[in-house]
């Protein structure tokens, strides 16, 4: 009986412990097959860790390789709320380190999170002042920031970033692509007290974005922009632009705007302030567009330099209005009409010439369309269709009326006057430099359009225009300048007719000493008091092209090396 | 009794390898993530001295910095001397005797690999 009982107990047991024994290989096939893959990331969670690495934007140089925007490391200080001990303490501290409102930081701590942002991209100095509070709870996450050393400067070309470094304007999202950097995370192994250790070999290096070189040169540009600032205050004007090109290959050695901004503080900046006003906007140039004309009628050969033309004494009639010169005139010989900018001189050329081949003729200087400028938000100005033009367009699209044109159209212009008849394509970017040395190097592109006969003479006629016409004011003893003043008034659209008291006043011109010669677009809105180009606008021309001519003549002769005595 | 041992040995041998090697990559690891950390800490002093010069230094303010001096462009012509340390002894006491000027490479690779490449009837001289 006894050892039955045994035996009973034994079979007890064995079944207890299969039953056991059952349920720790289900147990195991559970976690070993059904949840496997869950278990295997969960683990891989607890061993490994990535690290994200940003990847650096490339560079940006100017011509002689100053540095205009780079990348710099910063930190972005974040808060665990729960874990922060005395909250109204570090509110206290932090708020005055970093220069935030106290009760709007002391609502984030408040709030049920375990994650909130303090303050985004601030300098290892800052990071440290905290560091030494050692307040709980706060943490730093290393960031990358992009850095315009050169603040105000070239801010228009440059344009900026958000907060993510993506471009949003100028250079920066024309060519983002190739500036952008490669992302890439970096592995790594935690061991049993955190500590991050690297065992795989990974190269540690992010891959950086191209670095851009540019045709302008930041000291040309701090002339330009200067200046600019000057004269827009001078004459309590709304705003102004300037260009500086190199007519034979294009190549933009500045190009300024007033009112300008800082690119740092790029997403803090009013869109208005963003714009770059020489390639985007089109405005009615003036006079300065007699420049076409004066093409238009030698290369048709219809005068001579020395034809008359009867100017009406000043009054004109035209169908629909009445034209107007700002100074009576007699009998002008074609060479004077340009000289002394005679409106009702232009209109009688440009009529005689036929408004079909006017039209043509402003077509074939490339005006309404795009320059191709390397820039994002080109403007291809405003032409009239032919079948568009009223019967007053012939006698105004010539002088510079019903027409719209941005100042990077007029600096090609101008150019091409310059270069022997050639339109070229204005360029920023000179090259692009990549990772292991691949460079491009950005082509030149040019067309000829009308003869260097033609142009050669076109450009006698503007030099005379600064030696004894309307542009006295930008005339440089020792240089060769050449231009064409242009004072245009603003139509009103509220009115419906061209403003009494708004103009725009311009100066477009070249500037030549031996091998050394530049195009310089000069153009200021609405000046007060004054509003004349060739008295606004071409003292700016002359200081810039004194000063261009200087900078670019002043090379070191000779190198001496002595030693140290 | 002899083929166990050397078996037992053999073993011991690869497993002792096995886990020294182990180790090293290991203590190279940790060794590793401490470059990596000196490292970022270079650059982000780098950074932080690159920011505030420029932000002291910048462009404008060296041209404002330049017309409160009233600088101007040279008219006529320049010479730049750059005063670069030390020269042979030697051979600049006879090139200044005999009025002849150091070649700017010759002086560079006798301060810097200490042998001159003047030409031998220099080269000679006391």
């Amino acid at each position: 009986m006894k050892s039955k009982s045994i035996k009973l107990n034994e079979y007890f047991l064995i079944f207890i412990f299969s039953l056991l024994f059952l349920g720790l290989i289900f147990r195991i096939v559970h976690l070993q097959i059904f949840k496997r893959e869950f278990l295997q990331k969960f683990a891989l969670k607890q061993h490994y860790k990535l690290i994200p690495i940003k990847g650096e934007r490339g560079r940006i140089f100017d011509t002689r390789g100053r540095l205009l925007a780079t990348d710099i490391s910063v930190f972005s200080v974040y808060a665990d709320p729960r874990s922060i001990e005395n909250k109204v303490r570090a509110v206290k501290l932090l708020a005055d380190i970093l220069g935030l409102n106290e009760k709007e930081l002391l609502d984030k701590f408040n709030k049920e999170r375990d994650f909130v942002w303090v303050k985004r991209k601030i300098t290892l100095d800052i990071k440290k002042r905290i560091e030494s509070l050692h307040i709980k709870g706060i943490g730093f996450i290393e960031d990358k920031m992009r850095f315009y050393p050169q603040g105000e400067l070239l801010s228009h070309v440059l344009g900026g970033v958000n907060i993510d470094n993506d471009g949003i304007e100028g250079l920066e999202l024309f060519y983002d692509t190739e500036l952008k950097g490669k992302d890439f995370s970096l592995l790594v192994r935690r061991d049993s007290v955190s500590n991050e250790i690297i065992l795989s070999p990974q190269d540690l290096q992010s891959q950086r974005g191209k670095d851009i070189f540019l045709t302008i040169d930041a000291q040309i540009q701090y002339w330009v922009e200067s200046y600019l600032a000057q004269t827009v205050k001078e004459y309590s004007a709304k705003g102004g632009s300037v260009i500086v090109m190199q007519p034979f290959t294009g190549e933009i050695l500045a190009l300024g705007n007033y009112p300008t901004y800082d690119p740092n503080y790029i997403s803090s900046t009013p869109l208005e302030l963003r714009r770059n006003l020489a390639i985007t906007d089109f405005f009615e140039p003036g006079s300065v567009f007699k420049v076409v004309t004066l093409m238009a009628s030698l290369d048709k050969g219809f005068f001579s330099l020395n034809d008359k033309i009867f100017c009406e004494n000043g009054k004109y009639k035209i169908p629909g209005s009445i034209l107007h010169d700002w100074k009576p005139y007699g009998h002008l010989s074609f060479k004077d009409v340009f000289k002394k900018s005679s409106n009702i001189g232009v209109a009688k050329i440009a009529n005689a010439l036929g408004k079909e081949y006017f039209y043509n003729y402003i077509r074939k200087l490339c005006f309404g369309e795009k320059t191709g400028v390397d820039l994002p938000g080109e403007s291809s100005g405003m032409v009239k269709d032919l079948k568009n033009w009223s019967k007053t367009s012939p006698y105004i699209i010539p002088m510079g009326q019903e027409i719209g044109v941005t100042v990077l159209q007029l600096a090609r212009l101008i150019a091409s006057v310059v270069n022997g008849g050639y339109i070229v394509k204005p360029h920023v970017v000179k090259r692009i430099v990549g990772d292991k040395g691949f460079t491009k190097e950005i082509q030149l592109e040019s067309e000829e359009i009308v003869s260097s006969k033609i142009t050669n003479r076109a450009k006698e006629i503007l030099v005379e225009v600064v030696e004894e016409g309307t542009g006295k004011l930008a005339k440089i003893d020792g240089l060769t300048v050449g231009g064409k003043t242009g004072t245009a008034q603003k139509f009103d659209f509220q009115l419906g007719r061209y403003s009494e008291d708004a103009h725009r006043a311009s100066f477009v011109g070249f500037v030549e000493k031996d091998s050394l010669c530049f195009v310089i677009c000069v153009t200021i809105d609405e000046p007060q008091n004054v509003h004349l180009g060739g008295v606004v606008a071409a003292p700016l021309f002359k200081k810039i092209a004194q000063n261009l001519i200087d900078y670019q003549n002043a090379v070191v002769k000779e190198v001496v090396s002595l030693p140290l005595q | 009794m002899v083929k166990k041992l050397i078996c037992i040995v053999f073993l011991f041998l690869i497993s002792f390898f096995y886990l020294h090697q182990k180790i090293n990559i290991y203590v190279e690891a940790y060794k590793l993530d401490d470059n990596r950390k000196i490292y970022n800490d270079l650059v982000h002093t780098l950074d932080d001295i690159r920011y505030h010069f420029y932000k002291r230094v910048s462009l404008s303010k060296i041209n404002l910095w330049l017309e409160k001096q009233n600088f101007d462009f040279a008219k006529e012509k320049i010479v730049l001397v750059l005063n670069k340390g030390s020269s042979p002894r030697g051979y600049d006491d006879y090139s200044k005797k005999n009025n002849i000027e150091t070649p700017f490479l010759a002086s560079y690779f006798f301060r810097f690999f200490n042998f001159s490449i003047v030409p031998k009837t220099l080269a000679g001289v006391p």
